[in-house]
């Protein structure tokens, strides 16, 4: 009998397709949610530029200026300088979101453990000055940061993956999970 | 039995009033501002603001607005919720009453000490935390404050109007106080667009699926088309089996089982009489009974489809009103807070 005449062809070819349109779908459908978080990150929910990742700038530069100030009053290879400056780099070579939270999470550290050193440190009334509404700068950019939609967008994706069947289906689409900047 | 029933009644009844229960304990208490005209821009719960600090803070703010488009609201309250700090309070409060995007909020909580002011989302660029924060250290410092919570109050309304006066232009009769949001000087306004084009990996998915999806139905109508070939040919007939050796038995061969097939009707020719004298001849050999059937007809009855269609038509969407432009407010305009700006924590 010809194979493609067998009822046993038949139904393992319609198991394979539905197999297949189940991976296509929900591989579509994740990628169109995750596209949504993406943007909330890169330029906003509404698109203004209100967003997680011009925050995430103004940090650096914040961090920038501190380590500047802190230049004139302490040493290159000062630890607190190298510590800071490298925190810094790491944060400009982030590439992924993931990564973009781990070098964060590094300059904040740096940054809450400088400042108190910086504020005992005899310097000119004007750095002082500067060095303090750098700091303040610096907090309210993590604010905005903690109270960015991307998190609820991102935590609302999570959820969904956790959910069955698409806690099974999203690993073999290979579609992840995305990290929340909350505090 | 009626155990288990007592058991999962109690059990859903438990989780119902957990449910009912914890709802409003999770939902924070916002304040309300009041509807009377101007008198949204102060409200003071804690009751720590004289009448004629209340009403100078009002007429700042009434002639900040009128001037540079700007809202600056004061709020004062005893204690924060459970779980917020000063700027979480200030960003709930904020949003839930939808100050102006070109607005500040000015929170103090009297009872611990704390106070916040919260911008817009127009002005976060233009007023940073550092500078708010400075201000508030100047009138609430950390040490040897006196209480007098009007001069405190009213000397941070008057530097923050400043403030804004010089990241505002002046607009004269506020013919600009809309909630305009203003794009940041960033490279990302290029990144803004209207319709996102579909990635790469939609593309390739939907026309994966789509070749998969027409495949499957032309497959489907070859089979069709084939299995109705098959049945419409003719059969074949089945070769006789050769003649038998040595006296073997002879079977006629069979013929093909056609369920629907009706034999031609024979009508036999009366037989002639015999030739006087006998017979003779052999007479014809007659088909033997002829069944008669008769297809049943197959009548078709076609359903007259009554296809149904309907518009329907969508209710008109209400237009939006917005607010501003006149020196009596009872309300907000409607905007929001990205979070952020500056104080006490």
């Amino acid at each position: 009998m010809n194979f493609f005449e067998r009822k046993s062809t038949a139904r393992i070819f319609l198991i394979i397709c539905v197999f297949l349109s189940l991976l296509l779908g929900c591989g579509a459908s994740f990628s169109r949610m995750a596209g949504k978080v993406e943007k909330a990150y890169a330029k906003g929910e509404d698109g203004s530029g209100y967003c997680i990742a011009s925050d995430i700038d103004s940090l650096y530069e914040i961090s920038g200026n501190i380590n500047k100030i802190a230049k004139k009053y302490f040493d290159v290879s000062d630890s607190y300088v190298s510590a800071l400056q490298l925190a810094r780099g790491q944060l400009k070579d982030a590439s992924s979101i993931a990564e973009k939270k781990q070098a964060k999470l590094i300059v904040d550290s740096a940054v809450e453990a400088f400042y108190p050193v910086l504020q005992v440190t005899a310097m000119s009334e004007t750095d002082a000055k500067y060095v303090t509404r750098l700091y303040y700068d610096y907090r309210e950019a993590n604010d905005k940061i903690s109270h960015d939609s991307y998190n609820s967008l991102a935590a609302a994706y999570n959820a969904k993956l956790n959910v069955f069947p698409a806690n099974i289906l999203h690993k073999l689409v290979f579609a992840s999970p995305f990290v929340t900047f909350d505090k | 039995m009626k155990t288990c029933k007592k058991l999962l009644a109690s059990f859903l009844l438990l989780i119902f009033s957990v449910i009912f229960i914890a709802l409003p304990i999770s939902a924070v208490t916002i304040p309300q501002y009041s509807s009377a005209p101007n008198e949204l821009y102060v409200t003071d719960e804690a009751n720590i603001l004289s009448g004629q600090a209340t009403n100078k803070i009002i007429d700042k703010c009434v002639k900040l607005y009128e001037d540079y488009g700007v809202t600056l609201t004061v709020v004062t309250i005893d204690f924060l919720p459970d779980g917020y700090d000063s700027e979480e309070y200030a960003y709930e409060i904020y949003n839930s009453w939808g100050v102006d995007n070109d607005g500040l909020l000015f929170l103090v909580v009297a009872g611990e000490y704390k106070q916040w002011i919260a911008t817009g989302n127009s002005l976060t660029n233009k007023i940073s935390g550092g500078e708010l924060t400075e201000i508030i250290y100047e009138y609430f410092p950390d040490y040897n404050f006196d209480e007098d919570f009007d001069t405190a109050i009213l000397g941070v309304v008057t530097d923050v109007i400043a403030l804004a006066e010089n990241s505002y232009g002046y607009i004269g009769n506020n013919d600009n106080a809309t909630n305009n949001i203003v794009s940041p000087e960033t490279s990302y306004d290029t990144l803004v667009t209207d319709e996102e084009p579909a990635s790469f990996f939609d593309f390739i998915i939907g026309t994966v699926f789509i070749c998969v999806f027409f495949g499957v139905i032309i497959l489907i109508v070859v089979l069709i088309i084939t299995s109705i070939r098959r049945s419409a040919r003719a059969p074949r007939r089945a070769a006789p089996p050769p003649p038998p050796v040595n006296g073997g038995k002879y079977y006629a061969p069979r013929r093909p089982y056609r369920p629907f097939y009706t034999p031609p009707v024979h009508h036999h020719r009366p037989m002639s009489p015999p030739p006087p004298g006998g017979f003779g001849g052999i007479p014809p050999i007659g088909r033997p009974n002829s069944f008669n059937n008769s297809r049943p007809n197959s009548g078709s009855s076609s359903a007259g489809r009554t296809g149904f269609g309907g518009s329907s038509s969508r209710p008109g969407s209400s237009s939006h009103s917005s607010f501003g432009g006149s020196s009596s407010r009872s309300s907000f305009g409607g905007g929001g807070s990205r979070g952020g700006g500056g104080g006490r924590k």
